[in-house]
């Protein structure tokens, strides 16, 4: 849920990065904290092990005056893809505003993905929400693979529920396709909380 | 067994047939019964539905299916894959040989037909799976071992490959739900947050003012220097002499200080502010060969120009006294010799009364050595040297003490007192004064804390808050990095519970002694957590007591519940860390590191 802080002018959204492990999840983080400039980003806060697998967040402040009179602050999670970390995972999907779902377009990541998926949904049903709540995006990462899966494939697999979501083609790597997902969740989001919803107000230091 | 229902209804049971029903005008047309025939046992291909049935309910306002679109549960196709791979995905206990003597047979290079029924339910999970079973009854002869060998593993499904298949699959399998919404357009009509544009236009201004800062504080470095070192240079090679012009047809003194552009424009970017000076003195006049239209067409660059902190006050040229003072000395309009000015004269500075150096040389009050004929008379008819330097030099601020007050000793000296600088000593850049008594008492009561907090020996508050929260600790660079904490540099108790304390779901994090004395803490209700910190030790002194009589070891972390979250309380020899979370319970890497953490902050001498 968003908080808006009256006192600093400031929307804050958080926006959490999910998928499977090693789907390029810190890489879209990464990438993005090298292309935005200094005003507009915070520091980049990663908690990695010794394989460099990320153990449990990712976070990436950025500002961007959108709403009119308020800073928006996007605040980037990612989530550990590992199963075993199911309940960090948790945690970090709590007052998530927005999700980006990182699919990992390597064939043999297809059943991965998907599982990932559906934790997801089942992670969020724990945190009493749901999909159909949630704004949320796709990104086909790796597409700079040899062979990687199509598109319509993972458009029929990911994209296939009552209600059609945004999805791009990224290659986080190379810093292909990170800022349109970004902006695509952003977009997301200004046009949920634009509309009518009433984010809850708090005094957020 | 197939039971088959009649065709017709009850009512119209063959024996006695209804009569028909005539047809009433105006009265809306009978719907047509039909009955759909339940076929048990039967194969899809032999349901036969009645023509006008869609087999299907369908309720009022649902989307029409588009008719091009395959129903998923009348699939005909088959998808050709090659045996070889489907080889690879079998494992050897199934096959009848080796997988070596399979791929080189003939076999392995036909392709074996699997019907789409059999792929398309698995496609939505991510992997295609069939029972290798139903495969060995696709697979060429010789290859798979039969049904009867297989036993229990016989429906141990088989993953195939899914990059051998989707692209064998038609398009048309692959699509969207047809009911699908789209996308909302306020969405899409939403302008990006993040456009590369603006990205690029915040690095470029941004780049613009880091180098703008730059220049800046290359400007100020540069003028740094100068002034240190003006004092010590002959004067008439810092600062040149105006040329004096007569009221009618002077211009202001300001312009002409304004260094031209036609000489900017030729200038290196590295001159020295004191030639820029001397060149800003004369403007471009007729004698000048740089056209006279240049200071429209080029730019007026901003360089730095002498301070008025070390630019000689020239406005004195101006004003009347002055005049006076060269008429007197036969007319000549020639500006007096600049080095005869001594250098203090630029600066604004304190001159004490009846300070010999004060005023040494005024315009309108020449030397008394230049003017050996005055008498005692004329002299004590002068002004005061300080009257006439106070109306040369601007005013100051009065820079002394207030008067005592009355709980003060009329006697005791002032606290501080500003010393007008001797004409022998150089001048020194404003940036080298110090306020006697600002920064020295904090600076002091900083190092007495540090010592407090570093020197067990002479100190017994170690469990003063402040000090040990600011105390600088030793911990490995494994933990710092776990903590986000940049290796290698200093990391005092306060930066640890703080960075714990940014963990998601923690709510507050308390660093305490055995005392019950807080050390550090991070908590919204700073009450309720010193409470917690004070009572922390006595829960597991405690429960120690009671697990001892038990016959268990010593208890190094609880959990309790609360009303909404849980308090961790954990402790190594003399130290407790509580933390309170959100959730109710909290995550083991998090109890990991914290134990950790704790283990090595005890080790601490400072604490």
């Amino acid at each position: 849920m968003a908080f808006i802080n009256y006192s600093k002018r400031e929307i804050q959204l958080k926006i959490v990065y999910y998928g499977c492990a090693l789907c390029g999840k810190t890489t879209n983080l990464v990438k993005l904290h090298e292309s935005i400039t200094g005003t507009q980003k915070g520091e980049l806060v990663s908690l990695a092990t010794d394989a460099d697998r990320t153990l449990f967040f990712d976070f990436l402040s950025l500002n961007t005056q959108t709403l009119p009179g308020f800073d928006t602050r996007f605040q980037l999670y990612t989530v550990p893809g590992q199963p075993v970390y199911n309940t960090t995972r948790q945690l970090v999907l709590k007052g998530v505003d927005g999700i980006v779902f990182v699919v990992d377009s390597h064939w043999d990541k297809m059943e991965e993905n998907v599982e990932s998926f559906t934790n997801l949904q089942e992670n969020l049903i724990e945190n009493h929400l749901s999909l159909a709540q949630i704004p949320y995006v796709l990104q086909y990462n790796k597409r700079d693979l040899d062979d990687p899966a199509p598109a319509h494939y993972l458009e029929f697999t990911f994209n296939n529920r009552v209600n059609k979501v945004l999805s791009f083609e990224a290659s986080a790597l190379e810093g292909e396709g990170i800022l349109e997902t970004l902006n695509g969740i952003a977009r997301l989001l200004l046009a949920k909380y634009s509309k009518s919803a009433k984010p809850r107000t708090g005094n957020v230091g | 067994m197939a039971l088959n229902f009649p065709s017709q209804s009850a009512g119209q049971g063959g024996d006695h047939p209804a009569p028909p029903q005539p047809e009433q005008a105006g009265a809306p047309p009978k719907r047509k019964r039909v009955t759909q025939r339940l076929v048990l046992g039967a194969q899809s291909d032999q349901i036969n539905p009645a023509e006008s049935s869609t087999g299907r309910i369908r309720l009022p306002g649902a989307t029409e299916p588009k008719a091009d679109l395959p129903v998923q549960g009348t699939v005909q196709g088959e998808v050709n894959l090659p045996a070889y791979e489907l080889l690879q995905c079998i494992p050897a206990e199934f096959l009848l040989s080796d997988h070596e003597s399979l791929f080189a047979s003939e076999q392995a290079q036909t392709e074996v037909p699997i019907p789409l029924m059999l792929i398309l339910p698995g496609l939505p999970s991510g992997k295609i799976e069939i029972p290798i079973a139903e495969l060995s009854g696709y697979m060429p002869e010789g290859m798979v071992k039969p049904e009867a060998e297989l036993g229990e593993y016989a429906y141990s499904p088989i993953k195939l490959p899914l990059q051998t298949i989707i692209p064998r699959i038609p398009q048309e399998y692959l699509v969207l739900r047809y009911d699908q919404k789209p996308i909302d357009n306020t969405v899409t009509d939403l302008e990006d947050p993040f456009s590369l544009e603006a990205l690029q236009a915040a690095a470029l201004e941004k780049q613009e003012s880091e180098m703008s800062a730059d220049a800046t504080m290359s400007a100020y470095e540069e003028s740094s220097l100068t002034m240190e070192v003006a004092p010590e240079e002959p004067v008439e090679e810092s600062v040149a002499a105006p040329e004096y012009q007569e009221p009618e047809d002077e211009e202001p003194i300001e312009e002409a200080m304004q260094p031209s552009a036609a000489i900017d424009a030729e200038m290196e970017p590295t001159v020295p502010m004191k030639d820029a000076g001397d060149e800003g003195m004369t403007g471009p006049g007729p004698e000048s060969d740089v056209p006279a239209d240049a200071a429209e067409t080029l730019p007026v660059p901003e360089i730095p120009t002498a301070e008025p902190v070390e630019e000689p006050d020239l406005s004195f040229a101006k004003s009347e006294a002055f005049r006076q003072f060269l008429e007197e000395n036969d007319g000549s309009d020639t500006a007096p010799e600049v080095n005869e000015i001594d250098p203090e004269l630029a600066v604004t500075e304190i001159i004490e009364p009846g300070s010999e150096e004060a005023s040494p040389i005024a315009p309108d009050f020449p030397p008394q050595e230049e003017s050996p004929e005055v008498t005692s008379d004329e002299e004590s008819a002068l002004p005061a040297p300080e009257e006439a330097a106070s109306e040369l030099i601007p005013q100051v601020p009065d820079l002394k003490p207030a008067p005592a007050s009355k709980t003060q000793r009329a006697d005791s000296p002032p606290k501080f007192h500003f010393k007008a600088p001797a004409s022998s000593q150089s001048l020194k850049p404003k940036s080298d004064f110090k306020m006697p008594r600002l920064g020295k008492p904090r600076a002091s009561a900083e190092e007495k804390a540090y010592e407090l907090a570093t020197n067990p020996s002479i100190s017994k508050t170690s469990k003063i808050p402040s000090p040990a929260a600011r105390a600088v600790v030793d911990i490995s660079d494994s933990l710092k990095y776990a903590l986000r904490l940049t290796p290698n540099t200093q990391v005092t108790l306060r930066d640890i519970v703080h960075q714990i304390n940014c963990w998601p779901g923690m709510e507050g994090c308390i660093l305490g002694g055995k005392d019950g004395l807080t050390i550090t803490s991070e908590i919204e209700d700073e009450r309720f957590g010193n409470t917690l910190s004070a009572f922390a030790p006595k829960i597991l002194s405690r429960l120690n007591e009671l697990f001892q009589d038990l016959g268990f070891d010593q208890v190094e972390e609880i959990q309790t519940p609360m009303d909404s979250g849980s308090v961790f309380i954990f402790r190594y020899e003399e130290l407790f860390f509580i933390a309170l979370s959100e959730e109710s319970t909290l995550p083991a890497s998090y109890r990991q590191l914290i134990k950790e953490i704790i283990t090595e902050l005890a080790k601490q001498k400072t604490i």
